[in-house]
């Protein structure tokens, strides 16, 4: 069974989605990966700044789901179940070592959006700095920051996530951004 | 009193309009705070993060799939490395034995063991440092081609009823590190040349 044959699970709502998961039906998780994976390496890229920690976080985020489905009790969705999973795990990896944060250069497939060339480049050039200055942030405030900003999820749910506060997230989220200021300096 | 940091994410990100917070409108400070932090904001929602290659995503998916795969019940093959590495080279060994006196007697003639016993100058050769890598993989073919062999010519049930898995003998060597292959090697050697005496 190769990871795009999900055949009849991909009808399946949620739920039915993860019984089918750990009845073990064919393609099931496979499905659940294939949903959630751009977003779970976004939010680790973001978390460690480089593609090879990103790759390898993401790994072990889905082989951690698969291995707590049994304890997932639906009472979030998935995604959110999942943005947990990812936050700890890139919790555990920065406060064990500092991860490198990629160089300009080499940076994957590009979206060139009608840009001229000096337009992309500088485009690039910001999202770099903006990307190396979120990676030093402490890691509450980071991880705070990056579910905010780029995935979408209220302060509440962010609470659930990094077992906190809705006030403590708001908190963190100002920080963050002040930290995040200080740091970029003129560029903003 | 100058507005909270909650009061202030909340008003930059348009949760509450500012018009909730008077405040604002008599103070400098609480303005060019709120100011910076929208700023930062949208700096920071600008920064893409960079999109791999297409092929990455498959491979993704291929890579979480092969592990789930290896950690489900009665899954791989892998799950069996431990009891091969821990106690794997003994078994196999007295497995081997027992093949290696048939096959030493038998009258057809065995082409491994003959190159086993001889052991072929590139095998010699390679022992040194510089082919030491390539040496392994060659040493566990030969071993893997002659385990085969030896597996082949035992009787599996009579194997099963003394708890030993003939037929998965060749597989084991597969698996072996290379302590282990090196182990394996002599001990073979060994009973070849003590059987054939």
């Amino acid at each position: 069974m190769t990871p795009t044959e999900a055949g009849p699970v991909r009808d399946l709502d949620e739920r039915a989605l993860v019984e089918a998961c750990l009845a073990n039906e064919a393609g099931a998780f496979d499905l659940v990966v294939e949903r959630h994976r751009r977003a779970i390496y976004q939010l680790c890229y973001r978390f460690v700044g480089n593609h090879e920690d990103a790759s390898d976080l993401t790994q072990d985020v889905f082989l951690r789901a698969y291995r707590g489905l049994r304890a997932f009790r639906g009472q979030s969705s998935i995604a959110t179940w999942l943005h947990r999973i990812a936050v700890n795990v890139c919790l555990n990896r920065v406060s064990a070592k500092a991860a490198p944060v990629e160089p300009l250069e080499s940076q994957q497939v590009e979206d060139t959006r009608g840009e001229t060339a000096s337009e992309r480049l500088l485009r690039h050039e910001r999202g770099a700095r903006v990307r190396a200055a979120i990676a030093q942030l402490p890691p509450k405030q980071r991880a705070a920051l990056i579910l905010r900003t780029y995935h979408d999820m209220s302060h509440q749910e962010i609470a659930g996530v990094l077992k906190s506060s809705a006030g403590a997230v708001k908190a963190n989220v100002f920080h963050a951004l002040r930290g995040l200021k200080r740091l970029l300096g003129e560029d903003l | 009193m100058h507005l909270s940091a909650a009061d202030l994410v909340d008003l930059a990100e348009g949760a509450r309009p500012e018009s909730s917070a008077p405040h604002l409108t008599t103070c400098a400070a609480c303005r060019i705070q709120l100011a910076e932090l929208r700023a930062t904001m949208a700096a920071a929602a600008e920064a893409d993060v960079p999109e791999p290659s297409p092929l990455f995503w498959e491979h993704l998916s291929r890579r979480v799939h092969d592990a789930v795969a290896a950690e489900r019940p009665g899954g791989l093959r892998w799950n069996w490395l431990p009891v091969y590495s821990l106690a794997g080279a003994a078994l196999l060994a007295v497995i081997v034995f027992t093949g290696v006196r048939i096959f030493v007697r038998s009258p057809q003639p065995a082409p491994s063991a003959t190159a086993l016993q001889t052991r072929p100058a590139p095998l010699a050769a390679l022992d040194q440092d510089d082919g030491a890598e390539a040496a392994d993989a060659w040493r566990g073919d030969v071993w893997l081609t002659f385990v085969a062999d030896l597996a082949a010519g035992i009787d599996a049930d009579a194997a099963r009823d003394e708890g030993l898995d003939a037929l998965n003998a060749d597989e084991a060597v597969m698996h072996l590190s290379e302590g282990e292959l090196r182990e394996l090697e002599r001990l073979l050697q060994a009973q070849i040349r003590e059987s054939g005496d």
